[in-house]
């Protein structure tokens, strides 16, 4: 059983962002990057199937800049076996991401698509279940139990207020959720394997998919703090303030 | 109501005439002195402060005198406008409603409903595509509705019909809310219409949605695009006049449900917190029998709640309070057991759609606050409930 796990690089989740003065986005140069920890669950899940016999290979895919490799290199230290970086620079908006991966997976024929539920960056969710679409296949998302039988696949959900089981005819997409598995920290000695595993790179453009952003964020800023509030000195002012500035009245 | 009040012992001493001896009163001099306080005429106020059509007084414990300002109440009734038609709506903006679960809108539903209503404008129409003909969706400013059939849940084959909806009402926005079955018909339609789609928007206004991201530390905004979807309990619902919901004919086939869900297992409605629960039952000082509540609380699937007395005395877990100092609640139904209803209680329950109230006193606060109340002991109302129930089981 071969299954396909795409991660991203996404600024590390304990780094405090901060946002670009002119509102254009967030500061990314000299911040730590790492995968995104939903990803590293998807990883971890794939590697336990192939310790468990079940699963044959892990393929590991990453869509962004030359960066992303080292991404990548870190799903081969966890137990993948090889690597596909499709470059593509600048924000890749999750329909176009979920192209890509539809013909990567075409071009590999997994049974099995793990994803993150959702990426900790731009927090969408939404590549998983458009992969699942484009390619009408089950999907199984928020999965906190997975169990893999003959063929399909029992995946317990997260819902609103509950468990949800779900039984999928592979091939199928399962993105996970954070009770799914504690992912585990890659070892040295498997460091350095990880940098002769093979890694092939690809290009957005060669597999047909026009990356440029569609959806135009005109701002990106940080929340409005809630400020203190005005102190009245009489009931005629605060009246007056209620007519005039709040205008309740 | 403002006849002047006549004291009898000063209006005699006004008549008096100055005499040696005896006392002599002249009846026909000129009326007495006028007191100060308005005289009341009880059965006037009471007749002020009968709620309209429902044959009870309105009382006001703000009020020393227990008594409310009488309210304007078949006239300002009579002068609201009743809908607001929008004839040929500029654009439309179509807002897809979740399979309906308790045969209405809910919450979230009215919120995208709202959303959609901050989107259109005064010029723009809102139609709703919901599965059952619902009166609500006027007031929760719709201003078409399509009805789709029921029975239809799993969001591959509703994207299918969805987008062919699309294609013929050509509205300039989709709202869904962002729920396990909006967000995923959303992902769907926006592969199948390919479009982006905007997750999660939590302002919305036609001059730009704002979504949070990475861990909610940095606001994204954006022209509203196609397709949008809403997060819960961020936007305020519709809120101002009616809309009127004309149905409209579209021509769509409805492909027949591929999956029908087979089995939902709520969670445990006794673990759950009482923040989140959507129906609470709750024990007061007026009841002593709360293995009776537990078995109540049991068969009703209700979440146990207390009042702060109960848990003072330590019957009841201190997780378990309701009101000020313990938990506000967000629940749809609220059921008081033997509670009065201080000021500190009723304000955790003050978001709480339904009250129903038992206790012996007909004056208590809670009965005052309840839509529905029992006026009997708790205590004897308890294996009352749970006879009922136990008999419609048997029935079913």
């Amino acid at each position: 059983m071969k299954i396909l796990v795409p991660v991203k690089r996404v600024i590390d989740y304990n780094v405090k962002v901060r946002v670009k003065a002119d509102g254009s986005g967030v500061e990314t140069a000299n911040v730590k990057m790492s995968m995104n920890p939903f990803d590293e669950i998807a990883v971890e899940e794939a590697v336990r199937l192939k310790e468990a016999g079940t699963a044959t290979e892990i393929v590991a895919v990453s869509i962004g800049p030359a960066q992303a490799q080292d991404t990548i290199r870190t799903a081969l230290a966890m137990g993948a076996d090889r690597g596909i970086l499709v470059q593509a620079d600048g924000p890749v908006e999750p329909l176009a991401v979920a192209k890509i991966l539809k013909a990567i997976v075409e071009a590999e024929k997994p049974d099995l698509v793990f994803l993150g539920k959702q990426a900790i960056d731009d927090d969408a969710n939404q590549t998983g279940q458009m992969l699942a679409a484009l390619l009408g296949w089950p999907q199984g998302t928020f999965a906190a139990k997975l169990e893999l039988a003959d063929g399909s696949a029992t995946v317990t959900r997260e819902v609103d207020g509950g468990l949800q089981t779900v039984k999928l005819r592979l091939p199928a997409i399962v993105t996970t959720e954070l009770g799914l598995n504690q992912p585990r920290y890659a070892s040295l000695p498997s460091i350095m394997k990880a940098k002769k595993k093979p890694l092939e790179t690809k290009n957005a453009a060669d597999l047909g998919v026009d990356v440029t952003p569609r959806l135009e964020i005109i701002e990106t800023r940080e929340p409005s703090r809630r400020t203190a509030g005005v102190r009245v000195g009489s009931v005629g002012e605060l009246v007056d303030k209620l007519k005039s500035e709040a205008g309740v009245l | 109501m403002t006849r002047p009040r006549i004291d009898p012992r000063q209006a005699r001493e006004a008549h008096r005439v100055i005499s040696v001896g005896r006392s002599r009163f002249d009846l026909a001099a000129k009326p007495v002195g006028v007191s100060r306080r308005p005289r009341r005429d009880p059965r006037r106020e009471r007749a002020e402060l009968m709620v309209a059509d429902a044959g009870r007084m309105r009382l006001d414990r703000a009020r020393p005198s227990g008594m409310a300002q009488p309210l304007p109440q078949r006239e300002a009734a009579a002068a609201a406008p009743s809908v607001r038609i929008i004839e040929n709506p500029v654009f439309l903006v179509l807002v897809i409603a979740d399979p309906i679960e308790n045969g209405t809108l809910s919450a979230v539903d009215r919120q995208a409903l709202g959303a959609a209503r901050a989107l259109a404008g005064g010029e723009g129409g809102v139609v709703l595509c919901a599965e059952a003909l619902t009166e609500v969706a006027g007031r929760a400013g719709a201003d078409r509705l399509i009805t789709a059939p029921a029975g239809l849940s799993d969001p591959e084959t509703r994207a299918v019909a969805l987008e062919e909806l699309v294609g013929l009402l050509q509205p300039r926005h989709v709202i869904l809310p962002e729920t396990a079955d909006g967000g995923d018909l959303a992902r769907r339609l926006a592969v199948r219409l390919g479009e982006p789609l905007f997750a999660g928007a939590e302002q919305v206004s036609p001059r730009g949605l704002v979504r949070r991201v990475r861990g909610r530390q940095v606001d994204q905004r954006a022209m509203p695009p196609r397709i949008v979807t809403v997060e819960p309990d961020m936007v305020a619902p519709h809120s101002g006049i009616a809309h009127e919901a004309r149905p409209l004919e579209v021509d769509v086939r409805w492909p027949g449900a591929m999956v029908t869900p087979a089995e939902r297992i709520r969670p445990d409605a006794a673990s759950l917190s009482l923040a989140e629960a959507d129906f609470v039952a709750a024990v007061g000082n007026g009841i002593s029998d709360l293995e009776a509540f537990r078995s109540l609380v049991a068969a009703l699937g209700a979440t146990p709640g207390a009042s702060r007395m109960v848990c003072d005395a330590g019957l009841m877990p201190r997780a378990a309070q309701v009101g000020a100092s313990g938990t506000v609640l967000s629940a749809d139904c609220y059921l008081a057991l033997g509670i009065a209803g201080a000021p500190q209680h009723l304000q955790g329950i003050a978001g709480c759609r339904h009250v129903v109230a038992v206790n012996t006193d007909l004056h208590a606060a809670m009965i005052e606050r309840a839509e529905l109340a029992i006026v009997a002991d708790a205590q004897a109302v308890m294996p009352a409930i749970l006879r009922l129930l136990a008999e419609e089981e048997r029935q079913a």
